[in-house]
């Protein structure tokens, strides 16, 4: 009896398209953590609303900032989060520093790829479980305040920014998890990041309120686009006008940082050792 | 008093260890230290911008917030040091692991070895810079310190201390029952610090101030205890942090006992 061999080629596609799937479902697995995580957030909202309440009780306005559009810019912030904060590093590091990166090295495909899927994967989990949530949240403080501010050019807007966000993020994750060639912890490295974007992103505060001095130098990084680029489209603060601006400056920090992650991938590769089988 | 001292025994060898372990790495330990001096530069910006803006937030002038900063900076890291970064934070992966077996078999009471007994000794290093925020502040504020306030203010600090470690405590062992909850000790952790380092003016409404003084009673941390070194050491929130502090103590402990009865060894 014959026995027929069938071949199944797999195009590049279809192989990141299974890594895909296969973490969309670890990560719908633990799904505790996702309800943590909301909760962390809603933890952080509720201090950013008493923090800025007080503060708005001496004046009207900070800035071009009334109280419910800082309130809505921090209501924003964890939606603009859920769509452009990149955890790679901490895992990726981890497999680094544990010898485990052996395993990828091995097997037919990219690892930024399949680091690309992990980042994907997250986002698209959000998208089921906890940007509903914030975009209601977002629409009921909107009624609420009576300070409804999205339009669908916002909206677009909006998008284009996450989008420019998490290219960004996602170089510079990479570059952040790679840095576990030299050192044996990085999770100090994603902590500074965290760091970085709480000042420079405009995770802490709207770029706005710096003086204007500091925000001509902010507003030339590539960390804005993190949380204070989307967020202020969203808001309406920031118009069409702006986007041939903000491509650009993407574009230029994206391709930069892209060199820098290859450079570094490439000295690390040098400088990576693993025992053991 | 014996045990308490075999205790404080344990803790001390550990604390050697865990800084012989962290100093034979310099570069990590260096590149640890230098972020957490970030994030203090961070939240002197962002305080720096604010009072760029506003003369005084809900009655503290700018030093006075640099010392609550400061003093905030010293807390917290000393909650970071005792008890999250090798301790609450590290829980779920020990229960998902079966690490926790390895505590279990040891003749010490496990509430102690799994939460408090491996510092993180970046974070006591980085102490420093918040007691530098507070040398500033005080220069500018000048104000007359007696032996009595400063007393008062290390036992309002003690008592703030316990009750943020208490509350951390009683969310990370909520991880025995729910499987890979790697997000619970942050919970905890942030449960008290966003609201620690704000005034406690700020909860000036009948539901904040049951919540923040009374069922998650953050203010007792840094903002109480500031406010007493600048105004003078009020008995009423002294005996109220003396009373808190002794209940969330005690109601960790029975919590802590009651959720490790849930955990079963995942490993061998």
């Amino acid at each position: 009896m014959s026995q027929k061999i069938r071949i199944i080629s797999y195009s590049p596609m279809n192989k990141y398209l299974s890594m895909l799937k296969n973490r969309l479902a670890v990560g719908l697995e633990y799904r505790s953590n996702i309800f943590g995580q909301f909760i962390i957030d809603l933890i952080s909202l509720i201090a950013t609303i008493i923090f800025w309440n007080a503060v708005f009780k001496t004046q009207n306005n900070l800035s071009s900032y009334s109280l419910n559009d800082s309130i809505l810019y921090f209501f924003i912030t964890p939606l603009t989060g859920a769509l452009t904060y990149i955890f790679v590093s901490d895992e990726l590091g981890n497999e680094i520093r544990m010898g485990a990166m052996s395993n990828y090295l091995l097997k037919p495909y990219s690892l930024q790829f399949e680091a690309l899927t992990r980042a994907l994967a997250s986002k698209l989990n959000n998208f089921l479980t906890t940007i509903p949530f914030y975009s209601i949240l977002i629409v009921c403080i909107s009624v609420f305040a009576n300070h409804f501010m999205v339009t669908l050019s916002s909206l677009l807007l909006f998008i284009l920014a996450v989008f420019m966000g998490f290219a960004l993020h996602f170089v510079f994750d990479l570059t952040i998890a790679y840095c576990a060639f030299w050192v044996g912890e990085v999770w100090a490295f994603t902590h500074f990041k965290k760091v970085i974007f709480l000042i420079f992103g405009g995770l802490m505060f709207p770029l706005d309120f710096l003086p204007s001095s500091l925000f001509s130098i902010f507003s030339l990084l590539p960390f804005q686009y993190m949380y204070y680029i989307p967020n202020t489209y969203l808001l309406g603060k920031r118009t069409i006008s702006h986007i041939p601006h903000d491509i650009f400056l993407f574009v230029f920090w994206f391709v930069a940082l892209l060199l820098i992650q290859r450079f570094v991938w490439k000295k690390g590769l040098m400088q990576y050792e693993a025992q053991g089988g | 008093m014996k045990k308490t001292k075999k205790l404080f025994n344990i803790f001390l060898r550990y604390l050697k260890m865990d800084m012989m372990y962290d100093l034979s790495s310099r570069t990590s330990f260096m590149i640890m230290v230098g972020v957490e001096v970030f994030y203090v530069v961070a939240s002197m910006i962002f305080f720096n911008v604010l009072y760029g803006n506003i003369k005084t937030l809900v009655g503290w002038s700018y030093y006075e917030m640099l010392l609550l900063v400061g003093f905030d900076t010293v807390m917290t890291e000393l909650l970071i040091g005792f008890i999250f970064a090798n301790g609450t934070n590290a829980l779920p992966k020990r229960i998902t692991t079966g690490y926790v077996d390895y505590f279990l078999l040891k003749p010490v009471p496990s509430y102690f070895l799994l939460n408090f007994v491996q510092p993180y000794f970046p974070s006591l290093v980085s102490t420093g810079f918040g007691f530098l925020l507070m040398g500033i502040a005080l220069t500018h504020l000048s104000i007359p310190l007696s032996v009595l306030t400063i007393v008062g203010t290390l036992i309002l600090a003690g008592c703030g201390f316990a009750i943020g470690a208490s509350i951390m405590i009683i969310v990370a062992s909520l991880a025995f029952k729910f499987s890979d909850a790697k997000t619970l000790p942050r919970i905890g952790m942030n449960t008290v610090i966003f609201f620690s380092d704000k005034p406690h003016h700020m909860f000036n409404n009948v539901i904040l101030k049951s919540i923040f003084f009374l069922i998650i009673p953050a203010v007792f941390l840094s903002s109480i205890p500031m406010y007493s070194l600048t105004h003078g050491i009020a008995p009423s929130y002294l005996i109220s942090a003396l009373i808190l502090a002794f209940v969330f103590i005690h109601m960790s402990k029975k919590i802590w006992d009651r959720m490790i009865i849930n955990y079963t060894s995942a490993s061998s």
